[in-house]
């Protein structure tokens, strides 16, 4: 079975693959915040953010791209440093379902 | 400000079943909801189950909006490195018998539950949407008597229920639960996948014939090494004119894994197994969410505690999720009716503190919520930890289990002597395990009927 490489999936590469089906309700995208002076530069939100949501520049993580986020806090939960400030978007904004 | 007696912090499943049954008894109801319906930021399977749903709707499905009726399922282990097209891998049927004791339908979570939610309103319930609650309010004492949201209203209540997902900001602010880690959560991914009603009819159909000619699905679950990494499952739940296909991951594992949950739902949907099986679809839209698989009950009946001082913690909030699984809306709504019903009483007697939901607790454990809680996370701890994985398991299927079903089909040709057997050896492995039993239980009832 052919195997997809890893890179398909991360950063610029899967918002590629997502934006045009995911359905988003514009919000301003200040709810999740890092702070820079706990990030240890892992990586893990970068990799797992199932948005792709996040990019590292100099070793640290930033929350660059709102636009695909799930509110699934699968960033918070996996930082080990607890450097991500985490709430939901405000009331009536961020990802819906367009079907099931 | 309009004091309620209960505000309930999301109109999920579990919210607006709360309320439809609190102002049935003659409680002043208010839902806040943060998104602009109820249902629409949601990531499920969207496998509902009919006799939990007649708890709150007595005559459900009655102008329910449902997509599919569910007949039952096929459960496959696929195991590394084998031969897939030459059926390197185990299928397990299994079905939703009666009425009484299932009765799954799919649904679109986004349609069902804001209809859902408005019955709850029909019956005399408030909901207000695009609403997230940001905090508490407190009296002197520092007990909970009411949230606030975004915008710095506040809305005053003699109970609060915390009925606000996996990230739950009510369970945190009373502080009975943290955020959970990721050994206790697992990301979820999921796809609408568009396909034709026939070709869906032609690939899912159950052959159970319904009197009003409808067809029926079955549901299809993969635990397999290439599509979660030995660490979660991919499903395929059909609808009427899609598939939902999904994928979840403890996050535990995601870490020790090579990669992340897109790459495993890339490589489930294109798995040899499942492409055939898409074929002529495409993808409509994309979600993911986390679910929570932190066991309530606990491992040695240490019990997470779902109440305080004017606080029920339900569904997803509570931790509510079938370890096994991942199901969570069964255990949403059930929970959410004790709740209502602990309410009515608490009210009655003008008692609201943590001492009088300790009822809470209580009945929810007993009941089919905690049932389920135990029983999952007992087959999850086998699954992990005892079976030798899903490779094992999927060989002790294919020599085992496939060699009971071929004898199911041709059983004409098979002597009693060798239906004997079978069922010696069917026993045998049914004392290896609860999740075995489960699963060869129907068979051995077949090949015991036919030795009659």
């Amino acid at each position: 079975m052919k195997k997809f490489p890893a890179e398909e999936f991360e950063g610029e590469k899967l918002r590629e693959k997502l934006k045009d089906l995911v359905e988003m309700i514009p919000t301003k995208g200040d709810n999740i915040k890092v702070n820079e002076d706990k990030c240890g530069g892992c990586r893990l939100c970068f990799k797992h953010c199932p948005g792709g949501c996040f990019e590292i520049i100099d070793g640290k993580a930033k929350y660059t791209y709102p636009e695909l986020c799930f509110e699934c806090g699968a960033c918070v939960i996996l930082c080990p440093t607890g450097a991500i400030d985490w709430n939901y978007p405000e009331g009536g904004t961020g990802v819906v379902l367009r079907y099931s | 400000m309009t004091k309620y007696n209960c505000v309930v912090v999301g109109a999920g499943p579990g919210g607006s079943a709360f309320s439809k049954i609190a102002v049935e008894n003659g409680l002043k109801v208010l839902m806040l909801e943060r998104a602009r319906n109820p249902g629409e930021k949601n990531t499920s399977g969207s496998t509902i189950w009919g006799n939990i749903a007649r708890k709150i709707h007595p005559d459900f499905p009655a102008d329910a909006p449902i997509e599919r009726r569910v007949d039952g399922g096929r459960l496959y282990f696929v195991p590394e490195g084998k031969d897939w097209e030459k059926g390197g891998y185990s299928l397990v049927g299994f079905s939703h018998p009666s009425k009484e004791i299932s009765d799954p339908f799919n649904v679109y979570r986004n349609v069902f539950d804001k209809w859902w939610a408005e019955q709850s309103v029909a019956a005399g319930a408030e909901l207000k949407t695009s609403t997230l609650v940001t905090g508490v309010v407190r009296d002197a004492n520092g007990k909970i008597i009411g949230v606030i949201d975004e915008k710095g209203e506040k809305y005053e209540a003699d109970i609060v229920i915390g009925a606000d997902g996996v990230l739950s900001i009510i369970g945190r602010m009373a502080g009975l639960r943290p955020m959970w880690g990721s050994h206790e959560n697992c990301l979820c991914c999921k796809i609408d996948w568009e396909l034709d009603e026939k070709l869906i009819d032609e690939r899912f159909g159950s052959s159970i014939e319904h009197d009003d000619g409808d067809i029926g699905v079955l549901l299809e679950i993969y635990f397999a090494q290439p599509m979660a990494g030995n660490a979660g499952y991919f499903w395929i739940f059909p609808d009427r004119g899609s598939l939902a296909l999904g994928l979840g991951i403890i996050m535990n594992d995601l870490i020790r894994l090579e990669h992340n949950i897109w790459w495993y739902m890339w490589n489930s949907i294109n798995h040899p197994i499942v492409k055939p099986k898409l074929k002529g679809g495409k993808p409509r839209s994309y979600i993911a969410h986390s679910i929570p698989l932190t066991n309530p009950v606990g491992p040695n009946g240490t019990l997470f505690k779902s109440y305080a001082d004017n606080i029920m913690l339900i569904g997803d909030a509570a931790g509510f999720v079938c370890p096994i699984d991942g199901a969570g809306w069964c255990g949403a709504v059930s929970a959410g009716k004790i709740a209502a019903e602990i309410a009515t009483k608490a009210l009655e007697k003008g008692d609201t503190s943590a001492e009088f939901f300790q009822r809470y607790q209580r009945k929810w454990i007993e009941s089919d919520v905690g049932k389920n809680l135990k029983m999952g996370k007992e087959m999850a701890d086998w699954l992990t930890h005892e079976s030798g994985g899903i490779n094992v398991l999927a060989d002790q299927f294919t020599r085992g289990l496939a060699s009971l079903m071929e004898h199911g089909t041709s059983h004409e040709e098979v002597g009693s002597s060798s239906i004997n057997r079978t069922i010696k050896y069917a026993q045998e492995w049914m004392a290896l395990s609860k999740p075995m039993r489960m699963l060869l239980g129907p068979y051995l009832q077949l090949f015991t009927s036919l030795m009659r």
